[in-house]
């Protein structure tokens, strides 16, 4: 096509200028679409469904097998931590002795979901999965909550190796743990399948950072200065919701039930 | 900016937008790949900034990789440059706006930028600053590829013709 007025030439170019830049635009957008789509599509087939329960379970394992469960008051407490993450100390060394002494006190059962999120952190990777497994081998001896706190005073950096098997067992012994079945658990790996599904668990539910604290199924904030409070608050207002709820048979608090164990209907 | 006639540039500016194409392209690739790598983990990332809600995080945590890489390999190719590097500009500007509001909520973690991100007990200020930084950098880049976008060896020349101009 010849043109010859130069002012016309110029039109007609910019009009296909405009109609390729609207074009390349559209293309461009279809594109990143297709990515965010494809990258949900790899999430989704990635992400592991928990499967079934293992057969070996640990002793005071919860009813839904998620965790192990101590003490046996009204008010479930969910505490989801893995034993490499340093934030979880942190919770380990402040918030762990308060839900103790409440579960004593049986204000509260405490279900402890020991994850393994970060396995890739460690240098070989896998133990957070470890240490996950060997405080359920210390929950089989009733001593899940001292072997608990045992880790968290001995948590390795982040990219080193972490302790091996039987410096798991080692520390076991500042736990209170002597006998020779726990170093058995540990050598022959007995929980590492429970393990692996209490952390497919949470996933699948949607809890996905460590530390994760629960109380009756309300997400507390663990990384605030005034954690404790805000447990205690948490507490006390689950503990009079209940009571509320049990005198006058009122209807259950839709915050009441704990995400990771769907009440039962009959 | 649509139709609007795209400056030609001297040499010397077409050789800078060249570069800024590949420095972004460079960034963008490594980012994606170590995302890539440990998308589980990418997704916990989102989660620990605490904007979007739980269910999201994970699949969010696959968007941005996916989406890092597609601009990539644009910015590398030189093909549909104006508008990959609009787009950069734009997710740039998500990720100053996400750290800005975690740091203003005082929550301390580690970005994630590079890889899967986590809790930070210490050094989360600096490492607030640094990240910003380093984004409104690579923002700054990609605006200014918007504006020139013709640069030495891109396929846009090629492939849209964009020779008239």
């Amino acid at each position: 096509m010849q043109i010859s007025d130069p002012e016309v030439r110029e039109t007609v170019l910019r009009r296909h200028r405009r109609r390729r830049s609207v074009r390349v635009s559209l293309a461009v957008c279809l594109l990143t679409t297709v990515a965010a789509a494809v990258g949900v599509g790899v999430v989704r087939g990635t992400t592991k469904g928990p499967g079934e329960p293992p057969d070996r379970v640990p002793r005071g394992v919860s009813a839904d097998r998620s965790g192990v469960s101590v003490g046996g008051g009204p008010v479930r407490v969910d505490l989801y931590v893995d034993y490499l993450c340093p934030e979880c100390r942190k919770v380990g060394t402040v918030l762990a002795p308060r839900l103790r002494s409440l579960a004593e006190a049986g204000t509260v059962t405490v279900v402890h979901h020991p994850v393994a999120f970060l396995d890739d952190r460690s240098v070989p990777a896998g133990y957070s999965g470890r240490a996950s497994a060997a405080a359920a081998c210390a929950a089989d001896q009733d001593r899940f909550e001292e072997y608990d706190a045992a880790l968290f005073s001995h948590q390795p950096p982040e990219r080193g190796p972490g302790p091996d098997t039987e410096q798991l067992i080692d520390i076991g012994r500042e736990a209170g743990i002597t006998v020779d079945a726990f170093a058995r658990c540990l050598r022959e790996a007995r929980y590492v399948p429970w393990a692996r599904y209490v952390t497919d668990l949470s996933a699948s539910h949607g809890v996905t950072v460590t530390p994760s604290l629960f109380v009756g199924g309300d997400r507390i904030d663990v990384t605030a200065s005034d954690a404790l409070a805000a447990l205690d608050r948490a507490v006390a207002d689950a503990r009079t919701g209940d009571e509320r709820a049990g005198s006058a048979a009122g209807p259950h608090r839709p915050g009441q039930a704990p995400r990771t164990n769907p009440p039962v209907r009959g | 900016m649509k139709g609007s006639p795209i400056p030609v540039g001297s040499l010397g500016s077409r050789w800078v937008a060249t570069g800024t194409r590949l420095v972004l392209a460079a960034v963008l690739a490594y980012a994606a790949a170590t995302k890539i790598g440990d998308l589980s983990g990418a997704g916990r990332t989102v989660a620990l900034y605490r904007i979007v809600p739980d269910d999201w995080a994970s699949p969010l945590g696959g968007i941005f990789p996916f989406v890092e890489l597609v601009l990539a390999v644009l910015l590398a190719l030189g093909l549909a440059t104006r508008q990959a590097a609009l787009l950069v500009a734009g997710l740039m500007a998500v990720y100053v706006a996400a750290i800005v509001s975690v740091w203003a909520r005082g929550l301390s973690i580690d970005c994630g930028c590079f890889s899967s991100g986590g809790h930070l007990t210490e050094g989360s200020v600096r490492g607030y600053v640094l990240d910003i930084a380093r984004d409104t950098g690579l923002f700054a880049l990609a605006l200014f590829l918007a504006f020139r976008p013709r640069s030495r060896y891109a396929l846009d020349r090629w492939v849209l013709g964009i020779e008239e101009c």
